[in-house]
């Protein structure tokens, strides 16, 4: 069993996890590798301090009460359920419109003064109430395009860049936005220029949820 | 009288037994609201979640084939109202009408305090995983479930899933490391 195989079964081996064979056939790996055997060591100590990390219980009571309130709540929804005529994609359009709007007024040429934090305030209520009723895949979506609109925000605000490779590999391909967003693009925004700028709005405008 | 199975449960609920649905909340709640728990931090967006999954239970439980069993099929409905509750934090914080919370917060001082600067780094680290690395540790961390059945849960293969739970446990070492330097 060579390192590659080793690193993936580590985390098992740590635990006690796995099977006497594949625990033996480990173990006889870790007397000949010193790098293995110090990363199980750092693993064994991040074992022995996650265990430390505990959440506080709820209450007793809480138990009791949540069959209640859930029942409450399917009472509720019963007496107002929404028509069927309604289309499953209302609600994503209308947040889209929300963002839009609070783009359209940040960025607009016409309205130069604007500031950035005001227009914002005046959505979230809203904005909060319809991501309340979207599912998993409006949200990917919504998630990746306001993520873009962070990026122009924080432009704006600061008046000073991004990372120009990490913007320019959002323009290129969504799909590394959300990769790039959750080693937190807003971390880079060092560097942009004006053009790059120019570039993202191009891309918004070709995007679904702006046409 | 033995207590029935999860299948007869959802039996007696589609022909129209009210309690055989309360059964099935009272059997799961505290699974599901510890899931949900370590994916999101508070007790309130817990609380938030776990009504929202039985709630999603009781509405498409007629429709349930059977195809998993109800304990993948729950925990799935489970762990995807979890990460979407992350993904509207994210996307509200954005638009600076909510903080994204720096620590799984566990909002008592008594408690906070008495932790040591590495358990809080930990936590803190936690919170910060992407939300797949999460899900794969909470539920392999947490739950110790198998691989087998989180890449039901999760529709990963069982590869992808122990990648994920490695890079998710090589992160939290070196994010704890930076932490406790700065």
């Amino acid at each position: 069993m060579n390192c590659q195989d080793v690193r993936y079964r580590l985390p098992e081996y740590a635990r006690g996890q796995l099977t006497a064979e594949e625990s033996e056939t480990v173990r006889q790996h870790l007397e000949v590798c010193p790098t293995c055997a110090a990363d199980l060591k750092e693993l064994a100590e991040l074992y022995s301090r996650l265990d430390t990390v505990a959440f506080r219980p709820p209450h007793e009571s809480y138990w009791v009460n949540l069959l209640p309130r859930i029942r409450a709540r399917l009472e509720k929804r019963s007496r107002r359920m929404v028509p069927r005529w309604i289309p499953r994609y209302a609600l994503p359009l209308t947040a889209a419109a929300a963002l839009v709007a609070v783009f359209v007024t940040v960025f607009s040429p016409r309205s130069p003064d604007a500031t950035v934090g005001a227009p914002v305030g005046t959505y979230k209520v809203e904005l909060r109430s319809m991501l309340n009723q979207m599912d998993s895949s409006d949200l990917s979506e919504l998630e990746q395009q306001s993520s873009l609109i962070a990026l122009a925000d924080r432009k704006k605000e600061n008046g000073s860049g991004a990372d120009s490779y990490v913007i320019k590999s959002l323009i290129g391909d969504s799909k590394v936005l959300y990769s790039a967003f959750d080693v937190n693009v807003q971390s880079s925004i060092e560097g942009l220029e004006d053009t790059e700028m120019d570039a993202i709005l191009d891309r918004l405008n070709q995007t679904t949820f702006f046409n | 009288m033995a207590s029935r199975t999860d299948s007869e449960l959802i039996h007696d609920f589609k022909k129209g037994e009210v309690s055989a649905f309360n059964e099935l909340v009272r059997r799961y709640q505290q699974k599901v609201y510890w899931i949900a728990r370590r994916l999101l931090g508070s007790h309130e967006d817990a609380d938030d979640a776990v009504q929202d999954v039985f709630i999603k239970v009781h509405e498409s439980l007629r429709g349930f084939r059977a195809e998993s069993s109800f304990f993948t099929w729950l925990y799935r409905i489970a762990v995807n109202v979890s990460l979407n509750a992350l993904r509207k934090r994210r996307v509200l914080s954005l638009f600076g009408s909510e903080e994204v919370p720096e620590v799984a917060a566990d909002d008592d001082p008594v408690e906070r305090i008495s932790r040591d600067e590495y358990s809080a780094a930990l936590q803190k680290a936690i919170s910060r995983l992407p939300a797949k690395q999460k899900a794969v540790f909470v539920l392999r961390y947490y739950d110790e479930m198998p691989y087998a059945e989180i890449s039901k849960i999760l529709r990963t293969s069982v590869g992808g899933l122990k990648a994920n739970y490695f890079h998710a446990l090589k992160k939290l070492k070196t994010a704890v490391k930076k932490d406790l330097e700065e």
